[in-house]
């Protein structure tokens, strides 16, 4: 007697050579599992033969989408994942250089705008008690160091000083006094190209335009970028940007 | 690595679309919906595309209908619950294929139609439905099956055993019904 479940794998072809023989020799002697194998063949049969194969190229073209946009993104996230600190570290020296290049070359530029904010930057530096214009001379003339200006007490004289740091540059601020009121004196270092102003119609050595809604002259020295600011005329200006300036 | 990520997609969609219209007609035959199949068998060929770097390289239709059959085992057979095994116990019991004393006609079914046999194929619970279109249809072995459902090779023999029985009684009816079935074959 054989168990009934080895004719179905027989037919199933999943018996070795030796039970298969048992098998088929049980089959052939017995009429009822004879008929068993039949029946099983002839299900298999029908199944084989009836159920025919799907075929759908829309579906199939749906899931080859899914697919390449599958692939896509894995090697998009392959991509980064591998490639991360590479690309950071792309970015970063885009920065430094950008940075560089800002410092190095475009450091030479600046706007009366720019000057302007500085001013909350600046200190006053302390005065001498004394009203002895000499003395005064003295404090300031060694204040202002090595600043590209004349301090010339026969044409105005020094209010106050104030000084600062801003973005690596050093700002002097002079405030002058003359009949007419008062006037400041920039001196700003590390610029040796002023933006914005333009120069005067009549021509000569100084830029004009206004800063912080004051008539300005400006002019450019030994990379220092000059501005002398008042509520007057320019060529009022233009007397104490003489006596001001280098020669 | 983009090249090599390229010419292993071009591979796997050059065996998956051999062996798609197996996975359609299985995920077919065991949702029984067609907009429910088309989801699952393009489920099962996303998942397998994703796990294609694991494939063993041996046979690509038993592993990726194994991924179709665990997928509709974890997913969609709560939705679309067919008809189930009765009892464990019905399970073990061996059902002969063959009436008894009757002889099998092979011009018994010639007069049924493809959706005819479908439908019988349908009315055979599901467990054992899927172990007969593993092997029948789409002529997985039985270790095979045996991986696709998560049970033993011995379950699978009997409910392939079981399912074609059903079947067979299915097919009968049908055909009886239609009258496909000669006069006194089963009477």
């Amino acid at each position: 007697m054989i168990d009934r479940l080895d004719i179905h794998a027989w037919v199933d072809g999943e018996l070795d050579s030796d039970r298969q023989k048992i098998v088929s020799q049980a089959v052939e002697a017995d009429p009822a599992l004879t008929a068993e194998y039949h029946a099983i063949v002839l299900t298999k049969t029908v199944l084989r033969s009836k159920c025919a194969t799907e075929q759908s190229a829309e579906s199939w073209n749906a899931c080859r989408e899914r697919i390449r946009r599958l692939d896509q993104d894995i090697r998009i996230q392959q991509f980064v994942g591998r490639y991360a600190w590479g690309i950071c570290g792309v970015f970063l020296a885009i920065l430094l250089v950008g940075a560089w290049v800002n410092r190095t070359l475009g450091s030479g530029l600046i706007r009366p705008g720019e000057v302007a904010s500085m001013a909350s930057t600046l200190m006053p530096v302390a005065q001498p008690r004394t009203t002895e214009p000499d003395k005064m001379h003295q404090w300031a003339v060694g204040t202002i160091g090595d600043a590209p200006m004349n301090l010339n007490p026969g044409v105005c004289q020094v209010r106050s000083i104030s000084t600062g740091y801003c973005d690596g540059r050093r700002i002097i601020r002079v405030v002058l006094r003359d009949a007419k009121g008062d006037v400041s004196v920039w001196v700003v270092s590390g610029a040796s190209t002023i933006d914005g102003f333009r120069p005067l119609p009549t021509g000569g050595e100084f830029l004009y335009g206004r800063m912080n809604g004051l008539p300005s002259l400006a002019w450019t020295d030994n990379g220092y970028a000059l501005f002398v600011a008042g509520d007057r005329d320019f060529e009022s200006l233009r007397a104490i940007a003489l006596a001001t300036k280098v020669r | 690595m983009w090249l090599g990520r390229r010419s292993a997609r071009e591979r796997f969609e050059k065996e998956a679309k051999r062996v798609f219209p197996s996975v359609l007609g299985t995920a077919l035959r065991l949702t029984r919906s067609r907009e429910e199949a088309e989801d699952l068998a393009q489920e099962a060929i996303v998942r397998a595309f994703e796990a294609y770097d694991r494939f063993d390289g041996t046979n690509f239709k038993a592993w990726i209908l194994r991924i179709l059959t665990n997928l509709f085992i974890n997913k969609y057979r709560r939705r679309t619950r067919g008809p189930q095994i009765a009892s464990l116990e019905d399970e073990n019991v061996y059902e002969p294929v063959a009436e008894e004393g009757s002889e099998p006609d092979a011009q018994l079914f010639d007069g049924l139609l493809s959706q005819e046999v479908e439908e019988a194929l349908g009315k055979v619970p599901e467990d054992f439905r899927t172990a007969v279109i593993l092997s029948d249809i789409e002529g997985l072995s039985y270790q095979e099956i045996a991986d696709a459902t998560n049970v033993p090779v011995g379950t699978v023999r009997s409910r392939l055993a079981r399912g074609r029985a059903i079947l067979r009684r299915e097919l009968e009816q049908f055909a009886r019904r239609e009258g496909y079935l000669k006069q006194g074959t089963q009477e």
